[in-house]
């Protein structure tokens, strides 16, 4: 079996999206549940404080969850693009 | 499996371009549709002091639902009471008809939770305009620096995605799971159970968090 | 030259070994901890064994189901029927590998839950019910990347396997495989923290259980959001490429 450099190229993209968003959704995942946990910890201590504790998650959580995102359009790139 | 994967089609050929419908999820959605207008009649048809069980159990809904809206969006929470709890509603019907036989849920396709994420994602988008202006809903793109725009816009549209695929990826997998393990053990015992636990804790919980998210993204934009 | 159908064979063997080693860790670790807790908890509250010794069982049955999942795709792969055509004995490799990693976060996460809902029946043993109420859908919902990497990998297994012998589908499966798997880990770990603190929280103020209850559900769901762009990207590998 004959391999020519575009189709090694092509798998190596492919391989590389699958590899990318694999292992760029271990980091914010992590990071956004820890988030979470110190969220519901603060409504149990401070109980009338829920409405802000729930969107300064919120708002955290967004902020983590680019790098997520970065390696969503990594993959996207490299499926589509490349 | 291929019956999921590749769910029956009409096809329309209209000049040039042909469209297809999948015949199953519209009669599905449709008969869901059907099921919560009954189910809103029934509630409200004979309305009295000593409610019945259904209009006591929809007045405990419709409660509960009012206090979540208006605690997350305040004062404008009256205007989006009726999208966030027809949304419930139709959700979690939709993930309970996969217990019946015969029917099989509508959200187990994309382009029904794909609509649904798109009809919240509208309306979080003009309530923005609306109380912001079109001003002050362009300029939060550019915030907290001018580069960072395309980042933001990639963003909102992400949220649409992870909002449709969650409801479309657990209904999905729940089916795919109880279809291939109901093969594996020849339909013995273990299928109604995985039913229960797929379509009615698991559809619950999801139509809660399609629900809590949609009036979360709405809170979130129309924040000062 | 190998016999396609022995290639097969070899492929889905190391598969399910793959698949059963590494989806057995998460849980054992996770349950092994709520074992820990528990027998530190019943030190403390005698009186309390009996809710204690139920709230331990019903959390690690959960914990449990993700390698209940490796399980059954591992015996999949041992006992099905292989033609050993095309692209075949890389798709059941894949799905091994991708229940296998798939499984550790869910277990793991599960099992963070369990052990704080252990804990919190031995602080506070009057709030058990609810204890174990918010323990169950936070477990629940921890199991999600479980089932999305399930999913896939029944997706692999009974694949019609395109004929072609080309690379860059060969690259396409193990991607998808890698993607969904290695990418529920940190989600499913991060939505069994918070549950676990919801929990924790529900025993100190079982009055505001509902609020709890609704941020963790909150939390958690946000932060599934990368395994769902991982089950995204899977898909697109698999049935776009």
């Amino acid at each position: 079996m004959e391999i020519t450099g575009t189709e090694l190229v092509r798998a190596a993209a492919l391989l590389g999206a699958g590899i990318a968003m694999g292992f760029g959704a271990i980091g914010p995942g992590i990071g956004e549940g820890f988030t979470a946990g110190k969220a519901c910890e603060g409504i149990a201590r401070a109980p009338e404080h829920a409405n802000l504790l729930t969107r300064t998650m919120l708002v955290g959580q967004a902020v983590s969850e680019s790098t997520g995102i970065y390696a969503l359009v990594v993959a996207l790139l490299l499926i589509f693009v490349v | 499996m291929n019956d999921i994967l590749n769910p029956s089609q009409w096809v329309f050929a209209i000049g040039d371009a042909s469209f297809a419908l999948n015949a199953e999820t519209v009669v599905m959605s449709l008969f869901a549709a059907l099921a919560l207008v009954l189910l809103s009649y029934a509630a409200s048809r004979r309305v009295s002091m000593v409610p019945n069980i259904l209009q006591n159990s929809a007045e405990m809904f419709v409660e509960g639902f009012f206090d979540l809206t208006s605690s997350s969006l305040g004062a404008r929470g009256s205007r989006y009471f009726a999208l966030i709890a027809t949304t419930f509603l139709y959700i979690l019907i939709s993930n309970w008809m996969g217990v019946a036989p015969y029917l099989s849920e509508p959200t187990r396709d994309l382009n029904t939770t794909l609509a649904l994420a798109l009809i919240g994602f509208s309306v979080a988008h003009y309530s923005a305009i609306r109380v912001k202006g079109f001003k002050g809903y362009v300029k939060a793109y550019f915030e907290p620096f001018f580069l960072i725009f395309p980042l933001n816009v990639i963003g909102e549209l992400a949220k649409v995605v992870s909002l449709s695929f969650r409801l479309y990826g657990n209904i999905m997998g729940g089916a795919v799971i109880i279809l291939v393990v109901s093969d594996l053990v020849r339909q013995l015992v273990l299928p109604p159970l995985m039913m229960i636990f797929f379509g009615f804790f698991v559809g619950t919980v999801q139509a809660f968090v399609f629900a809590m998210l949609t009036l979360t993204y709405i809170s979130l934009a129309v924040r000062d | 030259m190998i016999n396609p159908v022995h290639l097969s064979d070899a492929a889905a063997y190391l598969g399910a070994g793959l698949c059963m080693g590494l989806g057995a860790l998460g849980s054992a670790v996770g349950e092994g901890k709520t074992a820990a807790n528990t027998a530190e908890s019943m030190a403390r509250q005698p009186g309390a064994s009996e809710d204690l010794l139920k709230t331990m069982l019903v959390g690690q049955a959960v914990a449990e189901s993700a390698s209940i999942f490796s399980l059954v795709v591992a015996v999949l792969l041992i006992f099905g029927e292989r033609a050993g055509t095309g692209v075949e004995a890389m798709s059941l490799f894949t799905a091994g590998l991708c229940m296998g990693t798939g499984a550790l976060g869910p277990g793991y996460g599960s099992g963070l839950a369990a052990k704080a809902a252990t804990l919190s029946v031995g602080r506070n043993p009057h709030s058990h019910t609810r204890v174990q109420t918010t323990m169950l859908v936070g477990q629940a919902v921890a199991q999600t990347p479980a089932v999305f990497a399930l999913m896939i990998s029944f997706l692999l297994i009974f694949r019609q396997s395109p004929l072609g012998w080309g690379l860059e589908t060969l690259a396409a499966t193990l991607a998808a495989g890698v993607s969904v798997g290695v990418g529920a880990i940190g989600p499913a770990i991060g939505s069994g923290y918070a549950a676990s603190a919801a929990v924790e929280g529900v025993a100190k103020n079982p009055t505001h259980s509902t609020t709890l209850i609704r941020t963790m559900l909150l939390g958690q769901a946000i932060c599934q959001s990368t395994a769902i762009y991982a089950l995204l990207v899977s898909l697109i590998l698999l049935y776009m490429v």
